[in-house]
């Protein structure tokens, strides 16, 4: 490589993290400033919006319930993506192609588009908005991701070892728990983490399936910025970052011990 | 009692027979070779024998009891891959011991059976490896004593030398001979290498497009082929296609289209019938006069001459046919080039006539 392009790549580069950090910065930046309102010049240090989030009751209980809402669509799209991949591509029926494309679907039509059709589908069958409909939706929607982790994961997986496995002695339960799903496991919690923050966030499908019972973080964000724009929200946002980023090198340190290199 | 029984075994795929009524006995403690070319079933053999591909007839039974339907964790087959499938994420010991773990054996029992193992293979000492850290054949030592350890009532190898370069190879058959005769286990070698199943075998079943054409010693087999394939797929051998002329004292003539002769015995002909005589390469003299009263000796002419170390490979015409020879590499053997007139002797108990069931009589 010339100097030019290595200087060439290290600005791209920096101009990359500019725009993935930067972001995150400022918000961070701006859940300690002092000023009341959002954003504005940077008036002083405060934890005042911090405190006001621990007492903002509706904060904290839609923090609670996009945990539960991204905890249980994450489980089941990881558990339902892994059945999905592993057939597909152990047993790939007549069509498989076709089927994994169509599995991809709830990628290419607008999420507010979805969100929308639920809620008129719910409403034709009579079912109540509840955190059951919330989740299931939210699961169709974060379910490619992980499908598409687990396909890539077992398409570099030998199947041969199940063969060994079996051979060995060990029934398919054991052979998935001893042999493949310790291999995959990288696809398998790439793909929970994946589906779990984009459920997290999401916005335009929980905007049509909530009601104030099962309202998700960032319904509560949406309507809270509506009325004010404060730091508060930029507290709320700082807490989601610090979260995110902590819960990724946390895994990243676990599978370090063993998967990669 | 035979340990493993096949019979009229039949697997087809899209229609074409892999394997052909295939019926095959492998004797108490006996290493069984199935030698072939790629796609004459094998490999579908064994992985049937292991449970991995069901049969459409015929069946297999272990010890006596029907496993056909038997799925492959409940068979007690040790089996020895081509790939080795070690288990990545698992310690060499690991790996020795899984077979163990699922049998849910005490963990000392299994520490000690990893430990027999690791010697058995002459491992100690890399257990706590993974096999990525492991040499090709060290590696194949792991997946030998794997398959050990859980105490099969047979041992399946698939191609298990074809991974390593050359000179491991012959250790590593020395290898597996020892382990095979100390631990006294019933064992299927499956292999493309006719040089493996010679040196390895007890017997040998020779396969050809789904079927057995062969079942010996490997001196029986190299010495007296049942069959042309096998004459052809086994050593270097010259072929020559004809008809039988004469038989007189126990010895036949064929002549072949282009008026060749060769004299031997051809157990089973009758005259006229179509046969091949099959002549060894290295059984086949080359000189530059004729020697006196011998039953074969063509006149023929050097048309390359290849130096292949140990021996000397000629290629020679006579008239119509074309003859491979291969002469020792001796300091004193005189060498012919190529244009040279030479005459090819052979001795008459060299020769095996066959019927010619290619030809169709």
């Amino acid at each position: 490589m010339t100097a030019a392009a290595r200087i060439g790549a290290r600005v791209f580069l920096g101009i990359v993290y500019v725009f993935v950090i930067g972001p995150a910065v400022v918000i961070i930046v701006d859940s300690f400033n002092a000023a009341t309102s959002f954003p504005s010049p940077f008036e002083g240090a405060t934890l005042r919006w911090y405190v006001g989030l621990l007492r903002h009751d509706e904060f904290v209980a839609s923090m609670r319930m996009s945990a539960i809402v991204a905890t249980l669509a994450a489980a089941i799209a990881t558990l339902l993506g892994l059945s999905a991949g592993y057939a597909l591509i152990r047993h790939p029926p007549r069509g498989a192609d076709a089927v994994a494309t169509f599995m991809m679907g709830p990628l290419f039509v607008p999420q507010i588009v979805i969100g929308l059709a639920m809620l008129q589908l719910l409403g034709l069958f009579r079912v109540q908005l509840t955190l059951a409909g919330l989740v299931a939706v939210h699961t169709v929607y974060v379910m490619p991701f992980t499908l598409r982790l687990v396909m890539t994961a077992l398409a570099r997986f030998d199947f041969g070892l199940e063969e060994a496995a079996h051979s060995l002695g060990a029934g398919r339960l054991a052979t998935l728990r001893h042999v493949t799903l310790p291999l995959i496991r990288t696809g398998l919690v790439a793909g929970f983490v994946f589906a779990f923050i984009l459920s997290f966030v999401n916005l335009p499908l929980s905007i049509f399936l909530t009601n104030p019972q099962t309202a998700t973080l960032p319904i509560v964000m949406f309507a809270y910025m509506e009325s004010r724009i404060d730091p508060l929200v930029a507290a709320v946002s700082s807490v989601v970052v610090i979260a995110a980023v902590a819960v990724t090198f946390t895994l990243e340190g676990v599978f370090k011990l063993r998967l990669l290199g | 009692m035979p340990t493993l029984e096949l019979t009229r075994v039949t697997k087809r795929f899209r229609g074409t027979a892999a394997l052909d009524a295939l019926t095959l006995r492998v004797e108490e403690g006996e290493l069984m070779c199935l030698l072939g070319p790629s796609g004459c079933g094998k490999t579908t053999a064994l992985r049937i024998i292991a449970g991995f591909e069901s049969v459409d007839a015929g069946d297999v039974r272990l010890a006596g009891a029907d496993i056909t339907r038997v799925p492959p964790q409940k068979r007690d087959i040790g089996i020895v891959f081509q790939s080795y499938a070690l288990f990545p994420h698992l310690t060499a010991r690991e790996n020795i011991g899984f077979g163990l773990k699922m049998r849910r054996q005490p963990v000392d029992e299994i520490d000690r059976a990893v430990r027999e193992a690791l010697r058995l293979v002459r491992l100690e000492g890399v257990g706590e490896r993974l096999p990525r850290e492991l040499s090709g054949g060290q590696q194949q030592r792991v997946a030998l004593a794997r398959a050990i350890a859980i105490r099969p009532r047979l041992l399946l190898l698939d191609e298990p030398l074809s991974n390593l370069d050359a000179k491991l190879r012959d250790e590593m058959r020395e290898e597996i001979k020892r382990i095979q005769r100390a631990v006294g286990i019933t064992t299927v070698f499956v292999t493309h290498d006719q040089v493996e199943a010679l040196a390895l075998a007890d017997r040998m079943a020779v396969m050809d497009r789904g079927r057995i054409m062969q079942v010996d010693t490997p001196v029986s087999v190299y010495e007296r082929p049942a069959h042309p394939f096998v004459a052809s797929f086994i050593g270097q051998a010259n072929l020559l296609h004809g008809r039988v002329v004469a038989i007189e004292g126990g010895l036949a003539r064929l002549e072949t289209a282009a008026g060749l002769g060769v004299v031997g015995p051809a157990p089973g002909l009758a005259v006229g019938a179509r046969a091949v005589a099959v002549v060894k390469s290295e059984r086949i003299a080359l000189s530059r006069m004729r020697p006196p009263d011998s039953p074969n000796a063509v006149p023929a002419r050097v048309e390359t001459c290849s130096y292949l170390g140990a021996t000397i490979q000629y290629a020679c015409t006579a008239g119509a046919e074309r003859l491979i020879v291969l002469e020792p590499n001796r300091a004193d053997a005189e060498t012919h080039q190529p244009g040279a007139d030479v005459v090819l002797t052979w001795r008459a108990t060299d020769v095996l006539i066959l019927a010619d069931e290619g030809a169709g009589q």
